[in-house]
């Protein structure tokens, strides 16, 4: 149980997905200018990553392994990505066509959001089982969630800040970034 | 003459990095050192060539509903070829660029650039425009790793550039010192590029 | 007609993926056996290396109990000269700033550790990657008295190492690493 625990916190801020291993920077800057569509894009994100752990890990497992023929698990495990992306592309059109809007075009976009294939890779490649994979996903997930739902939150304020021109758009956003990112290795606990 | 064109517009005027602002995830992780943002960004622009000349010569025959789909498996399957010869060949390289090899499948520059020039043009242009964007992605990586490099460890390809006494700025080479770096080289071009705009302004 | 359009467009689909795993079987067999090679060969070196009067290895076969118990070792090898054990070459893989961290580590028949090597890791570069230089790697040579410690600044003692500074985190986890060798050692191949 403690293990289960030790990898989720890590997961979550130690490793945080976004702010320390670099993976879905894209919509972590592209989605993040306000806190409620991050935080959509966060659940869509969670969802695709914690299912995407448990199909890509038993395809690995039963498939993959048994028959020895691993090399195909890049093809493979995008493959289950862009079907599931599809998947929950068609569900949220149909539940909510005001999140579906809001997402725009970062919906189709989890496809190519390196974090879900990043989890998926790192899965077998640290040799979980499953359910410690189920776990380091969510707990990716939750990690890529509360730092897009952070910055957006910065970002929102910084809407009214009087920043130099040419800073004006992503450069701000990305020093932004960098502060958010030093306060995350606060929690490895580094000297500098 | 279109062919030059189409090579040279990738390096500078729509660089996919600092125009576009593609290809962060890779960008911002490998630039720890010169060394490693040169093995990704050839990485990258051997994949991009093999996909973009595979899209092109199968632009008519593949169906429009499936093609991102199509293309994703053209892209997957050069990433892991490259893997495997990385692997083979230079296992050094390939031990220090690690998951973001495989991670090249989800580089949207390559999905980019199949579906917006690839898929609409001949062989020999999608390769010069194939070029013209990896090179202009490793532009960017070696960029950004000098910047990284040189203040975050005092040495440039691994070369010390200052001697012993020059304390380096450890945050450079640590996460948030990508981001930084990004943020600031991208302040410095809007900067130069209105400046230049209000002179001729003027 | 729909259906039909499904078929056709699965259908080509699964040729595009079908001629790509052919392409890819194709690369993996041109490429596997020298990876392979690649891999033994490193092993070899890194076990050669730390125990430089070597003349050949056994390896030891670890139970499931084994690796249970010792959840970061990887491998264990005898060390002979002349038909005699000289000692031991011991692998791990602590887990370090961004990963597993492959060490190995030499130790002779008194428990003395003759020499580590660190086989892969993927530390920060010029950060913790310093984990490789012979300044930090050579503090483990000779030393006797385990479990060792890290310190941060100051003259190391007998059962101490100096941090990489800046590196805490991936120095620790190479001593992690003798440490358990150490006690590998100690509890299963002394006896």
């Amino acid at each position: 149980m403690s293990e289960l625990l030790i990898i989720a916190v890590g997961a979550i801020l130690i490793e945080n997905f976004v702010l320390v291993k670099f993976l879905g920077i894209c919509p972590f800057l592209g989605v993040s200018k306000k806190v409620e569509t991050a935080l959509g894009m966060g659940m869509a994100v969670t969802f695709v990553m914690v299912i995407a752990s448990l199909i890509t890990w038993l395809i690995q497992t039963f498939i993959l392994k048994h028959f020895g023929i691993e090399y195909l698990q890049t093809i493979a495990f995008i493959l289950v990505i862009a079907s599931l992306v599809q998947f929950v592309e068609m569900v949220v059109q149909k539940t909510s066509p005001t999140l579906y809007q809001a997402l725009g075009v970062y919906l189709p976009l989890i496809t190519t959001n390196c974090a879900v294939l990043g989890v998926a890779l790192l899965n077998i490649q640290k040799e979980f089982n499953l359910i410690q994979a189920l776990v380091y996903g969510a707990g990716a997930a939750v990690g890529f969630t509360l730092a897009i739902v952070l910055f957006a939150g910065v970002r929102e304020r910084l809407e009214y800040a009087n920043v130099p021109k040419s800073l004006r758009g992503f450069p701000i956003a990305l020093i932004t970034a960098a502060l958010l990112s030093i306060a995350f290795l606060g929690f490895q606990g580094l000297t500098f | 003459m279109r062919i030059y064109k189409e090579f040279q517009k990738g390096l500078i005027k729509e660089n996919p990095v600092f125009v576009q602002l593609l290809g962060m995830c890779p960008l911002l992780a490998v630039t720890t050192s010169v060394e490693n943002g040169i093995g990704m960004g050839l990485a990258a622009t051997a994949v991009l060539l093999g996909s973009n000349v595979v899209v092109s010569l199968l632009r008519k025959l593949i169906p429009a509903k499936i093609r991102i789909p199509a293309y994703i498996v053209i892209i997957a399957g050069f990433v892991t070829l490259i893997d495997m010869m990385l692997e083979a060949y230079f296992p050094a390289l390939s031990q220090s660029l690690g998951l973001f090899i495989p991670l090249i499948v989800v580089n949207c520059i390559i999905l980019a650039r199949a579906e917006s020039f690839a898929s609409k043009n001949d062989v020999v242009t999608s390769v010069s425009d194939a070029l013209g964007m990896g090179i202009g992605f490793t532009i960017a990586l070696v960029t950004l790793a000098s910047v990284r490099e040189i203040l975050g460890n005092g040495t440039f390809l691994g070369i010390s550039l200052f001697g012993n006494s020059f304390e380096p700025v450890l945050v450079m080479i640590l996460p948030p010192g990508a981001f930084l770096g990004l943020g600031i080289i991208l302040g410095i071009m809007n900067w130069v590029i209105q400046k230049r705009e209000e002179g001729s302004a003027s | 007609m729909r259906s039909k359009e499904i078929v056709r467009l699965g259908g080509i689909l699964c040729l595009i993926t079908f001629t790509v795993a052919m392409v890819l079987a194709l690369g993996n067999m041109a490429t596997a056996e020298r990876i392979e090679l690649l891999k033994i060969e490193a092993q070899n070196n890194a076990r050669q290396a730390v125990m430089p009067s070597v003349e050949y290895f056994e390896e030891v076969v670890l139970s499931e109990e084994d690796k249970n118990n010792y959840r970061a070792l990887s491998e264990v090898y005898v060390a002979m000269k002349a038909d005699n054990k000289i000692g031991y070459t011991i692998g791990v893989a602590p887990s370090g700033f961004n990963g597993p961290i492959e060490i190995m580590v030499g130790i002779d028949s008194q428990g003395v550790v003759t020499g580590i090597n660190i086989v892969r890791h993927q530390e920060t570069p010029g950060l913790g990657s310093k984990i490789v230089q012979d300044d930090f790697k050579d503090q483990y040579t000779q030393k006797a008295h385990t479990p060792l410690r890290i310190i941060k600044s100051g003259q190391p003692k007998d059962d101490e190492i100096l941090a990489i500074s800046g590196a805490t985190i991936s120095s620790e986890a190479v001593k992690d690493g003798v440490n358990l060798a150490a006690i590998v050692f100690k509890e299963l191949l002394a006896k």
